[in-house]
């Protein structure tokens, strides 16, 4: 079972730092803003006390990361987990970039082939029947029953 | 991918074509038309709105669904009908807050003047009512004028939300009086606003009259002034503002689309639309939900728009030099 | 009218084929939208208004008063199951909810609460059939400085709702205030951190930010270990019913959750998230089995989901007593009762009865109905665990991806979902905790529109935020709360009390 390790500690200090870093630019934002005055208090003034929290909340972040047992590791996957993960996540993106281009019915129904060949051993036509069934069931549903405006794309011209 | 998901492709592909073809070649409108309603399902644009669509399906024949796009002040929907294709099969309602007020204070839309975008026509105007608890001790909008004058900066008018449609009337009002009447905002939907006046926490509030007639009704209200030139019938009680103030400024509704429309869609759906606003069925539904008929083509619904638009740059100018 | 009447009258008025059909098809309705990931009860209604408008006012409003309790029942379905709230009510019920199922009492867990639902639901019925119009006036006594105590109070309790170090809940709470600040502020209309992008004025939007956090980051881990992972056994009958035990340590949550429940709903805000939170986190305090909560214990999910649907019945209140939507989904039966050029007001009990008593007949017979209706659907939903992950989790990134989108019809909420799942994930792998995250984005932008208001409405008084004594009472009770622990080890440092064993809820 090949599963790999993250140190625990390096991790939250890199969380705490991107934290911070995080923080100081939304600071710098929120001090752009209109602060206002007393009796009208601009938009300003609460993303400070937000960018405080934050820096305050990232500090602890590292300060615990600190103190953390070099030993504590976070389970990393490696190997084929892996490439399921990054494809999931990449078909995802695909999926949802080209959701506006080619319309909600094709993208939708081509990321269910996929994803579902990614994890499944079954062969192509049993996939694709699969899918199909899935993603027509799911439109008629939404799409058709009750009319959810999924974009159409491409397909705008056609009912 | 294998052969029998390319081939599956290529007939989907082919399949569209040969309907995008057929589609071009008939008359407008051919097919459903997409009516955008910038605001949440459930605001105060969506019965008419639906009512419009209801009855624009029966002129045109064909099917015109209602979507709701809400966000950014109604200016997230506009972005999207302005954006949209030119053929008649995506127009929507916008008001004139997104309309001529938005562009003034926001510099990322999509639109400017009303030459980027089409007016198609107008389809009503709320006006803004000003409401007191029904135990207040001003019997009338003068008494309550008279106490605004001599604490300049005390007396609490709430707005839902500032510079939206009630907090630019009382501005406006302000400007041309010479008093100072603060506005509270209260963004959590009408309803926080009213219960601030019937707790006693503000000395009134403004809104469309719509959301407070039932209280004004059953006397837990009373309204004191509503912001038009002569009386506004749901309220007959309450002293028209317009009649001896300049500060009429109230929402209004109109239908738009994006520029570039060919002229003889434009004239179909505005011609359609016109006979919409003009109907008997739309007056009697407008009348029923406490909104003023004001039905304008699209030429002087531009006129309309373009002048809200110069009355709002002046009352920035009042605004920002405070 | 007197209450016997009102009920013979509601009966009368409930019982015709039209508003029948509405309040069954409406709880029918209202389930399923529940159990679908990420289309909740204002989406749901929102598909549905059209329908209602061209039913009668007395059978839309029963309809819509269905979809929304009955949402409350099929909410935590997926909560409970596979870690992934269908609305944000239910974000308090994956941390127990969860657990427990993993350790194989899901169907135990859904009996609990479905009973649980139908108690809260019946008992605030009850409470609003015989107080409506005197508890319409308890929404009045709130304003912009009760609220910023009772929601900045609130976050205070709340930061460290779901255990861990003191990083993993603040950490993922100010994130989620930050994030809750993007867009168009309501106050004042400006455009904050948008980056001259329009579609980020909008703002992230919560059911998004939750199904990303929750629903999408789940996913993804279990794609990493899809092939590690052990086919759940067959669930027989016996472990479809709660043990003794389970039921004893059941029903003290679930009176509390009612209590808590019934009370947010006459408030202004986000009703049944807000109480969800707040039974969750009073079970942490005084729940006898306290220090089990967060590792898989009954009462986390009995109290919540018991309030949640209380909170939803007697938001029915304000609504109905003064014309005032106090949500988004009463917000909604409004718009439906204004189409059919019903004015709501003080006025809509005495003037049309059919309404008041015909919705609150309905909202008895809807949770009985609810009830027999879900307790044999456990089965089913417990079997869906047994569905092939290949079969499963297409499914549900679709319906997910369908239920972001539905909320605005807006692509950009989408990629939010995308990239929210992400930031999910990789805290999940670091421990920290998700639930605060969604607290500060429902709680953030309250307590800054409180906080402004508040000076706006005070001509720059900052007094006016302990000026009144509901606000006092409620930031000494933040205090006692925030200082239990203290207060309990005192007590026992000084005069050897064992608290634990007087805590409320029976014997050990």
């Amino acid at each position: 079972m090949p599963v790999g390790a993250l140190e625990k500690r390096k991790a939250y200090l890199a969380m705490g730092g991107i934290g911070v870093v995080c923080a100081a630019c939304y600071l710098g934002l929120s001090l752009q803003l209109p602060q206002g005055r007393l009796d009208q208090p601009g938009p300003g003034v609460f993303p400070i006390v937000v960018g405080v929290l934050l820096t305050l909340a990232s500090l602890v972040t590292i300060w615990e990361g600190w103190q953390l047992d070099r030993r504590e590791q976070i389970a990393m996957p490696v190997g084929s987990d892996l490439r399921r993960l990054l494809g999931l996540i990449a078909l995802l993106f695909g999926f949802l970039i080209a959701m506006p281009i080619v319309g909600y019915i094709v993208s939708s129904a081509l990321f269910c082939i996929l994803l579902m060949r990614i994890l499944s051993d079954l062969s192509w036509p049993r996939v694709l029947a699969y899918s199909l069934a899935m993603c027509a069931a799911l439109y008629g549903a939404f799409v058709s029953f009750l009319k959810v405006p999924m974009p159409r794309g491409i397909w705008d011209f056609w009912q | 991918m294998n052969s029998f998901a390319k081939s599956t492709l290529a007939i989907i592909i082919a399949g569209a074509a040969l309907s995008a073809g057929v589609a071009t070649a008939q008359e407008y409108p051919s097919r459903d038309i997409t009516f955008l309603v910038p605001y949440n399902p459930g605001g105060a644009t969506d019965p008419v709105s639906r009512q419009f669509a209801s009855q624009l399906e029966k002129i045109l024949r064909v099917n015109v669904n209602v979507e709701n796009r809400p966000g950014g002040s109604g200016t997230i929907g506009l972005g999207v009908i302005v954006r949209s294709k030119p053929d008649g099969y995506t127009i929507g309602l916008s008001d004139i807050g997104a309309l001529a007020y938005q562009p003034l204070i926001n510099s990322g839309l999509a639109y400017k003047t009303p030459d980027d975008y089409q007016p198609i026509v107008k389809l009503s105007e709320q006006p803004i009512v000003l409401v007191v608890r029904a135990d207040a001790r001003w019997k009338n909008f003068d008494e309550f004028l008279a106490e605004a004058k001599k604490n300049p900066g005390k007396m609490r008018v709430g707005v839902n939300g500032l510079r939206t449609a009630p907090d630019l009337v009382i501005q406006q009002f302000n400007k041309v009086s010479g008093t100072r009447i603060v506005t509270v905002p209260f963004s959590g939907g009408g309803g926080e606003a009213t219960i601030a006046v019937l707790g006693g926490r503000i000395e009134a509030m403004a809104n469309s009259g719509a959301g407070n007639l039932g209280h004004v009704r059953a006397g837990t209200l009373r309204a004191l002034a509503v912001f038009t030139k002569g009386k506004y019938e749901p309220f007959p009680d309450a002293t028209p503002v317009g009649d001896s103030y300049d500060a009429t400024l109230g929402s209004a509704f109109y239908v738009v689309g994006p520029k570039g429309m060919p002229p003889n869609v434009l004239n179909k759906v505005s011609s359609a639309a016109l006979q919409v606003v003009k109907s008997e069925e739309f007056l009697k539904f407008t009348k029923t939900h406490v909104y003023v008929a004001d039905p304008k083509d699209s030429q002087e619904a531009k006129a309309d728009i373009l002048q809200f638009s110069k009355t709002y740059v002046d009352l920035l100018k009042f605004i920002e030099q405070r | 009218m007197t209450t016997v009447d009102g009920i013979l009258y509601g009966l009368q008025v409930v019982f015709t084929y039209q508003n029948l059909l509405a309040a069954l098809a409406g709880a029918l309705a209202g389930t399923m939208i529940g159990v679908l990931p990420g289309i909740g009860p204002v989406a749901g209604i929102a598909m549905i208004l059209p329908i209602t408008y061209s039913l009668g006012p007395t059978a839309g409003i029963i309809m819509m008063a269905g979809i929304f309790y009955g949402a409350m029942y099929g909410g935590s379905t997926t909560a409970i199951l596979i870690n992934m709230p269908g609305e944000s009510a239910s974000v308090m019920t994956c941390i127990d909810g969860y657990k427990l199922t993993q350790k194989g009492r899901a169907g135990a867990v859904l009996t609990i609460v479905a009973l649980g639902s139908f108690v809260g639901g019946t008992v605030a019925v009850a409470g609003v059939m015989l107080f409506a119009p005197a508890l319409g006036q308890f929404g009045i006594l709130f304003g912009p400085a009760e609220f910023f105590a009772l929601t900045a109070g609130g976050l205070m309790i709340l930061s460290r709702i779901s255990g861990g170090t003191l990083a993993a809940g603040l950490f993922p709470m100010a994130i989620g205030i930050m994030l809750s600040t993007v867009g168009q502020e309501a106050v004042t209309g400006y455009n904050r951190f948008t980056f001259g992008f329009n579609d980020l004025s909008q703002g992230i939007e919560l059911v998004a930010l939750v199904v990303g956090l929750y629903g999408l980051a789940e996913i993804m881990l279990v794609v990493e270990t899809v092939h590690r992972r052990v086919r759940p056994v067959k669930v027989g009958l016996r472990d479809m019913m709660p043990t003794r035990t389970e039921f004893r340590r059941s029903w003290a949550p679930a009176g509390r959750g009612t209590i808590i429940g019934f009370i947010f709903g006459l408030l202004p805000g986000p009703a049944a998230t807000l109480s969800s939170f707040a039974s969750y986190r009073l079970e942490k305090a005084v729940s006898k089995h306290r220090h089990e909560i967060g590792e898989g214990a009954i009462e986390g999910v009995a109290g919540p989901e018991t309030a949640n649907n209380a909170a939803a019945t007697s938001s029915m209140v304000p609504l109905l007593a003064l014309g005032i939507p106090f949500n988004a989904i009463t917000a909604l039966m409004l718009a439906a009762l204004m189409v059919h050029g019903i004015q709501p007001g003080p006025l809509l009990i005495p003037n049309h009865p059919e309404i008041f008593w015909g919705v609150i007949v309905s909202m008895y017979v809807g949770n009985l109905v609810l009830l027999f209706l879900n307790i044999p659907l456990i089965g089913v939903w417990v079997s869906m665990l047994r569905v092939p992950a290949y079969i499963f989790l297409p499914l549900i990134v679709v319906l997910a991806v369908i239920g972001s989108y539905s909320v605005r019809n807006s692509i950009f909420d989408v990629y939010i979902f995308l990239l929210v799942g992400i930031i999910g994930y990789v805290l999940r792998k670091l421990e920290f905790q998700l639930a605060p995250m969604v607290i500060g984005m429902v709680l953030g932008p309250l307590i800054e529109k409180h906080l402004r208001e508040g000076l706006f409405m005070s001509l720059g008084e900052v007094s006016v935020f302990v000026n009144s004594p509901i606000a006092i009472t409620i930031w000494i009770l933040v205090l006692i709360i925030m200082t239990f622990g203290i207060q309990r080890a005192l007590l026992e440092r000084l005069f050897g009390i064992k608290l634990g064993k007087v805590a409320l809820g029976g014997n050990e």
